[in-house]
């Protein structure tokens, strides 16, 4: 088990290198000189600019600056943000918390959506249930969360007025920062009106983000149920006697739980893609929010650090579900 | 098909009148099959006619989309304000607001199309290659694989557009390059099968060359799993396009997408539910139809993507 760990981390090697490589190029993807583009046209002489671009070192030839950023990677240097003049991955370590208790709570509500849905459809197979499941699931996907958040933020917050339409807690309400985690913070610190002012934060993109996935989850789980719920081991489980409860949880959903798994911690490593757009609209201070200034800012140093950034979370969130599913299913071999 | 079902009683059974349904039964799969059809023929119809809508746009469209008259800014849809010139309302600077969606129709299904086209083309030709070859040639697109899926696919689209910069060539490229991977994994799997198979090694003894029996025998054989993902991808592709949108990066401001518009809105959400509520719900319709589409299109054709 150790070992093949080991071994995944080492085969990461190229992998790695392969996505700074990729990185690396989409600087050079720009046309025209990013200085100048960053610059946007402030009064800056070409002495400066010139003295801007060797400071980068985006006057050695590409090949020269690609050897340099990777040396630099390696040490943790991600570069410096120009919007910010800042670290670049200091500045993502500081947005991660934010992201990070968004997607956790994301993740909750899509397992919780998804798991019982899926289980409850496959079982009613083509049964009323199952139709309105799929029906619900095929719309969660076809419709863009960025708008299912617009209308949650219409009816909750313009029309109703329950819910916040934007941040993570309100100005007033104080909150003693010890991990940056907000949730974990307020309970840390016993500080209730804190722990509901987040939680009512938290409703709205929560929802959007989990709804999101737990409706491709959804899909998932059922199809995986069904695989299995014409096994033979199944229909023997049935035939010596068992309690139907106990076929559905220890026959069926045990050997139907480790694809789900799978596709879960792939979707783990997605919900940040979909984090992106989520936070943008209700002023999440995360890093797709941060993605998304960047952009705005053509701060190209920055948007390429938190690409990077996002790419190596995915790699590490696939590792850890091959591990995860071994340990779900000890037929795996770890070889 | 028989000419109906029999009904004659078996011997020593009364022949009490059995309650059969009203319609001659067809059995549960066929029927399965039908109402799938008919989900089929309705979600392509839907799709169509988004078709038609972007192709016919300058004729449908009761006014020009980027026609600023404002005195009519924020005007409420027709049916509240009994005054039929905004059947959907006016934005933020007395533009139409359904001639917008018209238009903006254009750019979902175009893009929708040629990123489909050339993602489909690129990903599968090279999938196909890797899965023929093996070896050395395999491993090496594996390796791409694995670096170009390490990106989640909407972050990798959002930075190739920023880097790329706007316009409609700008945003199907940085699409197709997030997009192909899917086709190329699917057909590189299915490839590896075939090759094994009597037919090929029959081109082979004949002494077909690798490039012809990819082209003649195996990419035919690809086409359904190549169709049913190209749905499916479409649906995709499609909210990607908005999401770009919706952050400003996409095919800019010089014309009217989906996207935009539902941007647009966001900002005027009190004042204007309009702005944001139509926009998003025609991007859910032609997702939902594509995504119904290629639903059916996959149980036709190739059950065995069922899991995706």
């Amino acid at each position: 088990m150790l070992t093949y760990v080991l071994r995944r981390l080492v085969l990461l090697g190229p992998v790695l290198l392969g996505i700074s490589l990729l990185t690396f190029t989409l600087m050079q993807l720009i046309p025209g000189d990013p200085v100048l583009i960053m610059l946007q046209g402030e009064g800056r002489s070409a002495e400066d600019v010139a003295r801007i671009r060797a400071q980068w070192g985006l006057d050695q030839p590409a090949a020269v600056q690609y050897v340099s950023y990777l040396s630099r990677l390696v040490t943790g240097d991600f570069g410096r943000s120009f919007m910010l003049q800042r670290p670049v991955l200091g500045v993502i370590l500081e947005s991660l918390p934010a992201t990070i208790e968004l997607a956790g709570v994301s993740l909750v509500v899509a397992v919780g959506i998804s798991v019982p849905l899926g289980i409850v459809s496959a079982i009613n197979h083509r049964g009323a249930f199952d139709r309105l499941a799929t029906l619900v699931a095929v719309l969660g996907i076809s419709m863009p969360g960025f708008w299912i958040g617009l209308l949650l933020v219409l009816a909750f917050s313009v029309t109703l007025g329950w819910l916040p339409a934007s941040g993570r807690l309100e100005y007033r309400v104080g909150l003693q920062q010890v991990t940056g985690f907000y949730l974990l913070d307020s309970v840390l610190t016993g500080n209730v009106e804190a722990l509901a002012n987040a939680l009512a934060h938290l409703a709205i993109p929560a929802l959007v983000l989990g709804s999101a996935m737990g409706a491709v989850t959804t899909r998932m789980v059922r199809s995986s149920m069904l695989e299995v719920i014409r096994q033979d081991y199944v229909v023997c489980a049935r035939s010596k006697g068992l309690a139907e409860r106990v076929v559905i949880t220890s026959h069926m959903i045990r050997n139907a739980l480790p694809p789900v798994v799978t596709i879960i911690g792939i979707q783990a490593g997605t919900i940040l893609g979909g984090a992106v757009i989520i936070e943008t609209i209700f002023a999440w201070p995360g890093i797709g929010r941060l993605t998304v200034q960047a952009i705005s800012a053509r701060d190209y140093f920055l948007l390429q650090g938190i690409v990077l950034f996002f790419a190596l979370t995915r790699v590490f969130f696939n590792v850890l579900t091959d591990v995860l599913y071994g340990v779900l299913d000890p037929r795996i071999r770890f070889s | 098909m028989s000419a109906g079902p029999a009904l004659a009683a078996p011997m020593g059974v009364p022949a009490v009148p059995v309650a059969l349904p009203a319609a001659r039964r067809i059995p549960a799969t066929k029927r399965g099959l039908l109402r799938r059809n008919r989900a089929m023929a309705a979600a392509a119809l839907v799709y169509l006619l988004f078709v038609f809508v972007a192709l016919a746009a300058p004729l449908l469209a009761p006014s020009d989309p980027d026609a600023q008259v404002l005195p009519e800014r924020f005007k409420p849809p027709g049916w509240l304000t009994g005054e039929p010139d905004h059947p959907l309302g006016a934005d933020n600077l007395g533009r139409d607001v359904l001639s917008r969606l018209i238009f903006g129709a254009r750019v979902s299904i175009a893009v929708g199309v040629a990123t489909v086209v050339a993602s489909a083309v690129l990903g599968s030709a090279l999938g196909a290659i890797a899965g023929y070859a093996r070896g050395h040639v395999d491993g090496a697109l594996l390796l791409l694989l694995d670096i170009w899926m390490a990106f989640p696919p909407l972050v990798l689209a959002i930075a190739l557009s920023a880097a790329l910069g706007p316009g409609l060539p700008n945003l199907i490229l940085a699409l197709v390059l997030t997009g192909w991977v899917s086709y190329c994994r699917v057909i590189r799997g299915e490839v590896l099968s075939l090759r094994e198979r009597e037919f090929v090694l029959a081109a082979r003894v004949i002494g077909a060359s690798g490039a012809r029996i990819v082209a003649r025998h195996l990419m035919p054989n690809v086409m359904a799993p190549i169709l049913v993902l190209a749905t499916l991808e479409m649906a995709t592709v499609i909210i990607s396009e908005a999401a770009l949108s919706f952050l400003g990066l996409g095919v800019g401001a010089s014309q009217p997408t989906w996207g935009g518009m539902l941007n647009d809105g966001r900002q005027f959400l009190r004042q204007a539910w309009w702005l944001a509520t139509f926009p998003g719900l025609a991007i859910s319709v032609l997702v939902l139809s594509v995504n119904l589409l290629g639903d059916s299109l996959r149980d036709a054709l190739d059950p065995r993507l069922r899991s995706r």
